[in-house]
């Protein structure tokens, strides 16, 4: 297919503007019907989790400064310990029940 | 009316009683009240503006969602949507265009939504019994149904820009505007959806 048949398909298409007089009847009624039950729904809960998205980020940006002021936990922290580089000895204590 | 009622003051007034019309806002000689003054009434509560509203560019909208509605059903669905989305959005229309312009846009985004939603469906149209010969000898229905089936299997920005600048015959300009693409991707766009189309015509006309 060349480009003139292409154009003159297209050009046959617009030939006929699509009917639509039939949708179009009663379409104000039906729209309003619509907009008014939606009115008159209540909104969904994720309407409203989207409207809290704000106060959530707040919440998010004040744990993190929070976290990043707080000062690391102690030397003798099980936790800190195993992340750092005393693991092996304080598992070890910790299982043998060995003090320190 | 008389052009001394229009010298009153300007106030939001019930579309639906006689006293739409005290207000300079007026839509040339007609007693109808400009689209700026039903927007008015229908942020200040007022259905029926709203509905009057609708009933003056339902034509336009329904034109537009037509070529790519397949059915009565889709084609309500879309304009539905369209229509409850400028709805909601009413108070963000700031009136540097007309209002059809800018409901134009709420439509070609929400049928380019639809074609992006309902692709998969799409490329199973089938085309029973219908060849794709010269196009001198097809009726304007065999054609639809061919373009139709064709433009089903392109992507939905390749099948919209060939809607807005063929079968609309909108300029470059008006369906970058419509689009929010710039002219020159418009432009690549048709360029590259025709050749699609021709692929498809082609391999089907092979088989």
């Amino acid at each position: 297919m060349n480009d003139e048949q292409l154009d003159k398909l297209f050009q046959t298409v617009r030939s006929v503007r699509p009917d639509t007089s039939r949708a179009e009847y009663g379409f104000e009624t039906r729209l309003l019907a619509l907009l008014r039950a939606n009115r008159e729904q209540p909104a969904p809960w994720y309407a409203l989790a989207w409207k809290l998205m704000p106060a959530f980020a707040a919440i998010v940006v004040a744990l993190g400064v929070w976290t990043a002021a707080e000062p690391g936990l102690g030397p003798n922290d099980l936790g800190s310990a195993i992340a750092g580089d005393r693991q092996v000895n304080t598992l070890m204590t910790y299982l043998t029940g060995e003090s320190q | 009316m008389s052009t001394r009622a229009s010298t009153v003051s300007c106030t939001v007034l019930p579309i639906g009683s006689q006293k739409t019309n005290t207000c300079g806002a007026m839509s040339g000689l007609t007693d109808e009240p400009a689209d700026e003054r039903l927007i008015q009434s229908t942020l200040a509560g007022d259905d029926e503006a709203f509905a009057e509203l609708v009933r003056r560019h339902k034509r336009k909208v329904f034109g537009i969602a037509a070529r790519f509605a397949r059915n009565a059903a889709e084609l309500d669905d879309i304009c539905q949507e369209i229509f409850v989305k400028a709805y909601r959005n009413l108070s963000g229309f700031r009136g540097e265009a007309p209002f059809e312009h800018w409901v134009s846009r709420i439509a070609v985004r929400a049928c380019y939504d639809f074609l992006r939603a309902t692709r998969r469906d799409r490329e199973t149209v089938p085309l029973d019994g219908i060849e794709i010969g010269a196009p001198d000898n097809l009726n304007a229905a065999h054609a639809n149904e061919i373009l139709h089936w064709a433009m089903a299997r392109l992507s939905a920005d390749e099948r919209l820009v060939i809607t807005l600048l063929e079968l609309e015959e909108r300029s470059v300009r008006e369906t970058a505007a419509l689009t929010g693409w710039s002219e020159p991707n418009v432009k690549v766009r048709a360029f590259r959806a025709r050749q699609a189309l021709k692929k498809i015509m082609e391999a089907h006309h092979e088989r």
